[in-house]
């Protein structure tokens, strides 16, 4: 009876806390939009499982489970409501993306898709087959790139595949580009380097991983984790041994923080 | 009676050991960097990451528990046993298959392929199922194909690894234990006795309060896992996995240990995965991609509920061996 109370309180605290972690539109700095239907469905059959508990409540429960148990359960609902989500400052920190920010700007670049990782796995196992399917594929995604005026405008939705196409196919040299994001400086960073990246959330906030590009730009009065839009030309130079795109920043405006500051790469 | 109590009680007071060393480690934390900021960061960077994972993977582990429930009260059971072939090797295959259409991640597949081995499906063929379904599900196959943009050859060495993996684990183990003495009764739901001709009302009460008790059962070691396994994460971040530099095998098997520890789902893996392209050998990433979702902390938990002791024992040492020979007998 009184464990079957216990389990009642649970199930409804999960329902609502989901609940109104989806309606307040909160869950989106949790998890990836698509899980969204899911937590629906477990909202759902959390209530009625609750109801028909209810129904149930007088029903002399068979199972001895330790009652204290229950206190796994309410550790994360406290955690939820009680330990604020504070994006910017887990944003600022190198915890919060997977392992590669954290050590050098070429890892750093590495998490953001990127050309160099991919020629290493291109090993003597690959067949020729594979590069057919890929330029199919590449072909496919330059359909849905297009220059605004021969303008590359990267938008929230278009990021990812922006940043796969800009480091993959090397042809955009000179193009004008177009991007939102935050600044990232890291210790041996000159002074006019910075990188204007993105948070990429893949499954949840627990595994975030680090888009961006690298930009060139001449006014020292670029703030770490600030958000900027910038214009400028790309162009494609050799970085610890490495040819990356490189933005030569002609205007950095700050802006504020979007509502939504992951992008979702699919 | 009295000897499954003790035991009971032993595994209660390891696991209230284990959140007390976690509390002592964010504790220590705090010892570390003297000063409030740093304190309250990392206490709200564990916060963040604990709760999202916790916020994504409990419905799975709800709709889990309501599938597996949901073949316990409404189907008899000799039917699963007769909707799989009789044949070895045409049995594993639809196995499987099966798993093409279960998108489910790996700590919602279990509850389901342990209700199959209760309801007398051959041992291989749940087993099987169990490990190859979060590597073969569509989500997986997409996030991977995402990950690794452009490069389709690593989603497909990712799937005909776990098949080949999963395959061969099932039957092996099938070949060490039998089908009746896999799982643990003692731990298994009390009121298992379902009575078919019950009215629909009544199978009804029957689904949702089962539902209830199988998460409940199951959560608090779900719970527990990602509790540890985020604490390993931060852990694991702040050293940089991306500073070592090791040989081919020993990175094979610090792959290994990275998946079992952090327990990512098969869904965000492979982004992972992608971030450590760089400084580890190609075999060892496979070898990450295949296994974490096989075997992880927060599985080896949930199993622990089911299986008896020694053939959780056997299961492990046999899917670790067998990755690993597999693995690197053809990457390296």
């Amino acid at each position: 009876m009184k464990s079957k109370i216990t389990r009642i309180i649970i199930l409804l605290s999960y329902s609502f806390v989901n609940l109104y972690l989806i309606v307040t539109k909160k869950i989106l700095k949790y998890v990836h939009p698509k899980i969204i239907p899911i937590i629906v469905i477990s909202i759902i059959i959390m209530s009625i499982a609750s109801m028909i508990l209810i129904l149930n409540i007088k029903i002399e429960n068979h199972n001895k489970s330790k009652k204290n148990m229950y206190i796994i359960f309410i550790i994360p609902i406290a955690m939820i409501l009680f330990i604020p989500f504070k994006q910017s400052e887990c944003l600022n920190t190198n915890f919060t993306v997977t392992q590669n920010i954290s050590i050098d700007n070429k890892e750093f670049e590495s998490a953001g898709k990127q050309s160099i990782s991919n020629n290493d796995v291109m090993n003597s196992k690959e067949i020729d087959i594979n590069e057919v399917i890929e330029n199919n594929k590449l072909d496919e995604k330059i359909k849905e790139l297009i220059l605004e005026n021969d303008v590359i405008v990267v938008t929230d939705n278009n990021f990812v595949k922006w940043m796969d196409e800009l480091y993959e196919n090397k042809i955009y040299e000179n193009k004008e580009i177009q991007i939102t994001g935050f600044a990232y400086k890291e210790s041996n960073f000159s002074k006019s380097e910075f990188v204007i990246a993105r948070y990429i959330m893949v499954c949840c906030a627990a595994h975030m991983a680090v888009g961006g590009l690298m930009c060139n730009y001449m006014a020292d009065d670029i703030q770490q984790d600030s958000w900027y839009n910038i214009s400028g030309t790309i162009k494609y130079e050799t970085y610890d041994g490495e040819t990356l795109p490189i933005i030569k920043v002609n205007k950095a405006v700050e802006t504020e923080t979007p509502s939504v500051e992951y992008v979702y790469p699919y | 009676m009295y000897k499954n109590k003790a035991k009971n009680t032993t595994l209660h007071n390891l696991t209230l050991i284990i959140i007390t060393l976690s509390f002592g480690y964010l504790l220590g934390h705090l010892i570390v960097y003297i000063g409030f900021d740093q304190v309250s960061r990392t206490v709200k960077i564990f916060s963040t990451k604990f709760t999202s994972i916790i916020i994504e993977a409990l419905p799975f582990l709800l709709i889990g528990s309501f599938i597996s429930s949901l073949l316990h009260v409404f189907v008899p059971i000799d039917t699963l046993v007769k909707i799989f072939p009789e044949n070895k090797f045409t049995g594993t295959l639809f196995a499987v298959v099966a798993g093409v259409f279960v998108p489910l991640c790996d700590c919602a597949i279990i509850p389901i392929a342990m209700r199959l081995i209760k309801k007398e499906v051959p041992v291989h063929i749940a087993i099987t199922f169990m490990l190859a379904a979060p590597i073969v599900n569509p989500i997986s196959i997409m996030s991977t194909l995402f990950a690794f943009s452009g490069k389709t050859n690593i989603a497909i060495i990712r799937v005909l690894f776990g098949i080949i993996i999963s395959i061969s684990v099932g039957f092996l183990f099938s070949l060490l234990v039998k089908n009746k003495e896999i799982i643990n009764d003692k731990n298994y739901c009390s009121h298992c006795t379902i009575n078919l001709n019950n009215t629909v009302w009544d199978k009804i009460n029957e689904l949702f309060l089962h539902t209830s008790e199988e998460f409940f059962n199951i959560g608090k070691y779900v719970i527990t896992g990602i509790f540890i396994s985020t604490i390993f994460q931060m852990m694991f971040d702040s050293i940089g996995l991306n500073n070592i530099s090791i040989s081919n095998n020993h990175a094979l098997l610090l792959m290994l240990l990275f998946a079992f520890c952090i327990s990512a789902c098969s869904n965000s893996d492979a982004f992972i995965a992608r971030g450590l392209m760089n400084s580890f050998p190609f075999g060892s990433i496979i070898g990450f991609l295949v296994f974490g979702p096989m075997l992880d902390l927060k599985n080896i938990l949930v199993l622990n509920k089911y299986f008896k002791r020694h053939v959780l024992i056997i299961f492990t040492i046999t899917l670790v061996l067998l990755t690993y020979t597999i693995v690197s007998i053809a990457f390296f």
